[in-house]
């Protein structure tokens, strides 16, 4: 627990049972800086001391943003399958970079596909702003480029990293969803059938046509 | 730059300025402060040093001049802080009539800075507020240190957490604690809380438990709307950007809401779907708050009444978090929010290293990880500026700055400098300040 | 929507529920089809007030809009509240006081200028108060209020609401007591009192009011769905659905309202019309497996929303109890005459309130949650046929005319009907003599509170009240004299205090929670911080609009606040 003061009489904190401020400052050495500036007493259930304030006033701060350092955590801590590569554009900005997942098994192996990960410096209080790179043939992808994955927007938690966020995109190639479709068309294709679905996936994912609509190459 | 007005000189009556000159004015605060109570600090000194202080000396900052900073400023000014400062970049818009008591149709698009602070100099005589009409980040930290007290009523969460990090960091590094006095509100309930920067939790410990804007799930926008709001939702988030390209929406702009609220209700018809409405649809896309000039007058009272505590002492102060909702009856729930240890902001460890300009970057590493205070095993360092400098994953970042390990570090920093140590066996941040010998 | 991570732990901030703004678009204009769609831009007015409508609505504001207020003693506190009452928009308001402005009502006062010292404060706050909102009229009447309510007392029963800020006890108990004499016989006024009192850190607001209908609440769950007994159409609607002819997307989108009228239907039917007994484990579990029994994958969202709800197929719906709003006349508010017809509607089977018109977001398709909400919305408008049958009926029986409750009135009714509130309020005055609740609170407080430290607060009331009482022997506060030392003040309050105390719990001793509590009041002598001023001016406002709208949950009746460590608890007395 934490006491702090001012010269001029400024902080204050509840009293507590069994030991009066002035007790704490007749057992002290502090001298009250003539000055308005804090000095910080730590109470710490029975004993004080100004000792940790120095320590703590010793501290330097980096001036990277708390968005920045959430970031170095997520990246060096990220675990990646041999399925999925980073690549920063400009190494030196962990704000904005892309990610490039080939799957190796499923419908959509043998596709090389890169999403933009953007994030802004509200992060992690806003979920980064993910899109894919190509034009692709994908229930739960648009021709856009929007993504429809939960966490990335109605789920979004701050307690939520950019793992879960790479988890979850990986999963959208192993799993496609018909159910919630973003591209409705290519959603009833899975669900009235399964084989011809698989073809138009192959053949999206080689440049050709799909009931009209080209789509990017993405083959390895 | 924000822009300091000159206040016009205020004519005072003969009424007025004997009123200022009587003595039994605060006869009101005055019994607080000449009296001591059952649950007053032993160091209060009460009497003339404590209104001393609060009247002559205390330079205050109120940040934000919106529906909490005109109850804010009004509760200031009549408490006894003489020498308020306040700041704020927005203009006057008539929807903020409803609240901001200190501005009229009149002001409409003047700056709300300067129409607060010169209409508070106009209603309370003798009271002194500086205004700056501009961005908080265009201030540098000694602007900030140099207040005594700092109460925010900010509507915006990254202007909340840059102040809270430069007070954290003006805390840390000048030993300078100002205290920082937060609210927010929204709709019938609101919540005040007292920071000590560097000494109590801080914004950004809280950060994980404020709600993320409200968004619908893309598919549901784009396939299956049943909402009013799914409609506009696909207006703003599908088809602005598919019509306009890099054309960026401005909410603020009524023509880009006209065209959202058209093509919202073309689509809402299609599907049979009632209720959309121009209020709506830009309340949807400006993420609009309801906010009532009741609940701004609870909030803004409680910040005003711990500031008036911290700079009298009168009473302990709030240890550290109020909440209030009107919604159901009332109900208030006061409670310490517990500092994080690693908080991005105010946690973390901080060591100081001598280190040889000769030493490789790797040699550095050696030397902390024999540390036994710190236990790091698999750190990754990053510059301050937020650049890595040698991280562990992922592996094109790995690979980038491997070659840093064998770098001297007279290469690496041209002078001191401070580097950031994340590792995966440490539960926060160890900032590390790199004296070169 | 598609993939679904675990959820994280729960956020401790909820988006506020916001109202649905009508700004002027007829909703047969939003289903005409294809036609251009007119622009209904916000007027100034919808602009002024558009951070509010969006939390009462337009007949929120329509009701705030109507509302003309007192206020009685013209300082500090009643003048933040009124501030935050003329912001918003309410139709009047009258300040009544026949004192002269002083320097210290100046200094703690925003609506008072030191150039008007020595004038009449009601007529010089009203000016500064009025310039707010050009919408609203303000009016001083100079004159005192004792002798008002002795001379006049129909002149305080014409408001909507009265404010009594600081005021001398014995007024503010005469002015109670009149009040609630007023509202006794049936359509008599039932003007709501709110009763201010502040000493330095510490404040205290009491609310009088017979009776108070809350016809909007706002919850957390906004609707009532009586899935426990759909109404035939839904009934007819989910037993028709065959589940398993369905493909895989329409069949994760049922709604899960129809998942869960099918499983009641289905279960009624084989346990002889009950439903599936909520105190018993294996019949909530046998309930829940013939819901799970119907997925087709483990991952369908609308079958996990149906069970999260299940409770609801096994919660009855209960039938709204109303014993006070047996008779009406023609003097009777609408709400009464609302309520009334209310009563007679579910005399009738299936004993339940009009059905709510509306659904919550659910997960579905665009068709069957439209086909779902025209079913809700059908049963709405044959319900609500009938309700407003009644409502004429009764108006013709009392001898009003058919209009005197306008349509959009018995329509929003209607529409919230089913989580309609009714708060039966207490007499200010038992309160104030230590009668009634207040005394067996303080006769429970030794139990209730055995090994922990007792509320501040209720030493806090004891302390304010026995200041009362010093006030009428005295004719002044506590406190309030200049001199420093209080110890003499201290011991004549606590003596007060003790034998207020005593006169419900013969020999209670206040013990030193009681002692700390008179020494904060007493050291507070009365005066006003302009920040508990502005606290308590904020509530007030809270709750007048709460009253004046009928809209969301007041205070019933008092809370005890203490701004020295910034708590405060509310109580029943």
């Amino acid at each position: 627990m934490i006491k702090v003061c001012r010269a001029a009489g400024l902080w204050s904190r509840p009293r507590r049972e069994g030991r009066e401020l002035t007790e704490l400052f007749s057992n002290s050495d502090i001298t009250r800086p003539s000055h308005l500036r804090c000095y910080i007493l730590w109470w710490d259930e029975q004993i004080w001391s100004v000792k940790k304030t120095e320590e703590a006033a010793a501290k330097k701060r980096p001036k990277m943003s708390a968005a920045q350092l959430r970031v170095q955590k997520d990246l060096t801590e990220l675990e990646l399958p041999n399925t999925m590569t980073t690549h920063f554009p400009d190494p030196t900005d962990v704000l904005n970079f892309k990610l490039t997942i080939t799957p190796d098994e499923g419908i959509y192996k043998g596709g090389v596909f890169n999403f933009s990960f953007v994030i802004n410096p509200n992060y992690p209080h806003e979920p980064p702003k993910v899109r894919c790179l190509e034009k692709i043939y994908h229930p739960n992808l648009d021709l856009e480029g929007n993504v429809c994955l939960n966490i990335l927007r109605e789920d979004w938690k701050p307690v939520l990293n950019l793992s879960s966020v790479m988890i979850g995109l990986q999963y959208l190639f192993l799993e496609p969803n018909p159910d919630d479709p973003l591209n409705k068309e290519a959603a009833e294709d899975l669900r009235r059938n399964r084989e011809a679905f698989v073809q138009n996936v192959k053949q999206s994912m080689r440049g050709g046509h799909v009931k009209g609509t080209t789509f990017d190459r993405v083959l390895k | 730059m924000s822009q300091v007005a000159v206040a016009p000189p205020v004519q005072l009556s003969s009424k007025t300025t004997e009123y200022l000159a009587s003595s039994s004015r605060y006869r009101d605060v005055d019994k607080i402060l000449d009296r001591r109570g059952p649950w007053t600090d032993e160091q209060f000194q009460g009497g003339q040093a404590a209104k001393d202080f609060l009247r002559q000396q205390c330079k205050i900052l109120v940040i934000g001049a919106g529906g909490l900073g005109c109850e804010i400023l009004q509760n200031l000014a009549l408490t006894g802080f003489h020498n308020i400062h306040v700041i704020d970049m927005d203009t006057i818009d008539i929807s903020n009539l409803n609240r901001q008591f200190l501005f009229r149709e009149t002001d409409v698009g003047g700056s709300k800075a300067n129409v607060a602070a010169a209409f508070v100099m106009q209603r309370v005589p003798g009271v002194k507020v500086t205004p700056y009409f501009g961005k908080i980040q265009d201030h540098p930290a000694s602007f900030y240190g140099s207040f005594d007290i700092i109460i925010a009523g900010l509507d915006s969460i990254p202007a909340r957490r840059w102040i809270n990090a430069t007070l954290v960091e003006i805390a840390e590094q000048d030993e300078n604690v100002t205290p920082l006095i937060d609210g927010g509100t929204e709709g019938f309930r609101g919540q005040a809380r007292v920071i000590l920067p560097a000494v109590s939790s801080c914004y950004e410990c809280s950060i994980d438990t404020i709600a993320p804007p409200t968004a619908y799930p893309i598919c549901t926008i784009a396939n299956t709307p049943r909402l009013p709001e799914h409609c506009i939702e696909w207006a703003s988030v599908l088809e602005w950007p598919k019509v306009f390209k890099d054309k960026k929406l401005d909410t603020d702009d009524p023509d880009h809401i006209e065209w959202l609220y058209q093509r919202a209700s073309t689509r809402a018809n299609e599907f049979k779907i009632e209720g959309v409405t121009w209020a709506l649809t830009q309340g949807v896309v400006k993420n609009i708050i309801p906010a009532i000039a009741s609940t701004n007058a609870i909030i803004a009272a409680s910040c005003c009444n711990e500031a008036f505590k911290l700079a009298t002492l009168a009473a302990p102060s709030l240890d550290n978090y109020m909440m209030y909702s009107g919604n159901e009856s009332l109900y208030a729930y006061t409670f310490e929010y517990e500092k994080r240890a690693d908080c991005p902001v105010c946690g973390g460890e901080s060591i100081e290293v001598q280190a040889e300009k000769d030493w490789t970057l790797e040699t550095l590493l050696e030397k902390l990880e024999d540390r036994q205070d710190l236990q790091i095993k698999r750190p990754s360092l990053a510059y301050e500026s937020g650049a890595p400098l040698f991280f562990q994953a992922p592996p094109q970042l790995h690979e980038a700055t491997k070659p840093n390990l064998a770098k001297k570090l007279s290469e690496l920093f041209s002078e001191d400098a401070s580097v950031v140590i994340t590792d995966p066996n440490l539960p926060f941040q160890v900032t590390v300040s790199i004296k070169l010998v | 929507m598609t993939h679904r991570t675990p959820p994280a732990s729960p956020s401790n901030h909820r988006p506020v529920k916001m109202a649905r703004m009508s700004d002027g678009m007829d909703l047969t204009d939003a289903t005409t089809g294809m036609e251009a769609i007119p622009s209904y831009r916000p007027d100034a007015k919808a602009r002024r007030y558009d951070r509010q409508l969006r939390l009462w609505a337009s007949a929120g504001q329509r009701s705030l809009e109507a509302a003309r207020v007192l206020l009685i003693g013209c300082d500090a506190t009643g003048c933040q509240a009124l501030k935050n009452l003329v912001l918003p928009g309410i139709a009047h308001f009258t300040i009544l006081s026949p004192r002269s402005v002083e320097a210290q009502d100046v200094a703690t006062n925003f609506f008072l200028h030191p150039d008007t010292i020595g004038r009449n404060i009601a007529e010089e706050a009203v000016k500064l108060l009025k310039e707010l909102n050009p919408a609203v009229e303000g009016s001083a009447v100079v004159k005192d209020p004792a002798q008002l309510l002795q001379s006049d007392p129909d002149f305080f029963s014409a408001y909507t609401l009265i404010i009594a800020s600081n005021v001398e006890p014995q007024l503010e108990m005469d002015l109670a007591e009149i009040l609630w004499k007023a509202s006794e016989k049936v359509g008599g006024p039932d003007v709501p009192l709110i009763c201010i009192r502040n000493s330095g850190f510490i404040g205290r607001i009491e609310v009088q009011l017979r009776e108070h209908c809350v016809s909007d609440t706002h919850p957390e769950q906004t609707h009532t769905l009586r899935v426990d007994q759909p109404f035939p159409e839904l009934e007819k609607a989910a037993r028709s659905l065959d589940f398993d002819s369905m493909d895989s997307m329409e069949h994760s989108h049922i709604p899960w309202v129809v998942i869960l009228a099918r499983a009641v239907s289905i279960w009624r039917e084989q346990h002889g019309g009950q439903l599936p007994n909520s105190d018993d484990d294996a019949e909530r579990a046998a309930f829940k497996d013939m819901i799970k029994s119907w997925r087709h994958k483990a991952d369908e969202e609308n079958f996990d929303e149906a069970l999260r709800s299940s409770y609801q197929g096994f919660t009855k719906s209960e039938l709204f109890e109303d014993e006070a709003v047996v008779t009406v006349s023609e003097n009777s508010k609408n709400l009464h005459i609302l309520l009334h017809a209310l009563k007679q509607y579910t005399s009738q089977a299936p004993h339940l309130p009009p059905i709510s018109p509306t659904l919550p977001d659910m997960h579905s398709s665009t068709t069957s949650y439209v086909a779902l909400q025209n079913l809700y919305r059908a049963q709405f408008n044959s319900d609500f046929a009938r309700f407003k049958q009644i409502v004429a009926e009764t108006l013709g029986r009392i001898g009003l005319p058919a209009d005197a409750i306008p349509a959009d009135e018995i329509e929003s009714f209607a529409r919230n009907s089913g989580g309609v509130q009714v708060i039966k309020g207490r007499a200010l005055k038992e309160s104030k003599e230590m009668r009634g609740l207040v005394a067996e609170v303080y006769t429970n407080v030794d139990e209730q509170f055995v090994d922990e430290e007792k509320p501040i607060h209720l030493g806090l009331h004891l302390a304010l009240l026995a200041a009362e009482r010093f006030h009428l022997v005295t004719g002044r506060w506590p406190g309030s004299p200049e001199a420093d030392d209080l110890a003499e003040e201290n011991r004549q309050v606590e003596e007060m205090a003790l034998s207020l105390l005593q006169s419900v719990v013969p020999g209670a001793e206040g013990g030193p929670e009681t002692s700390e509590a008179i020494a904060e009041v007493v050291r507070g002598g009365f005066s006003t911080l302009p920040t508990t001023a502005a606290f308590l001016g904020g509530i007030v406002a809270q709750e007048a609009i709460k009253l004046v709208t009928n809209q969301y949950m007041p205070l019933d009746n008092t809370v005890i606040i203490d701004l020295v460590k910034s708590s405060m608890e509310k109580y029943k007395f």
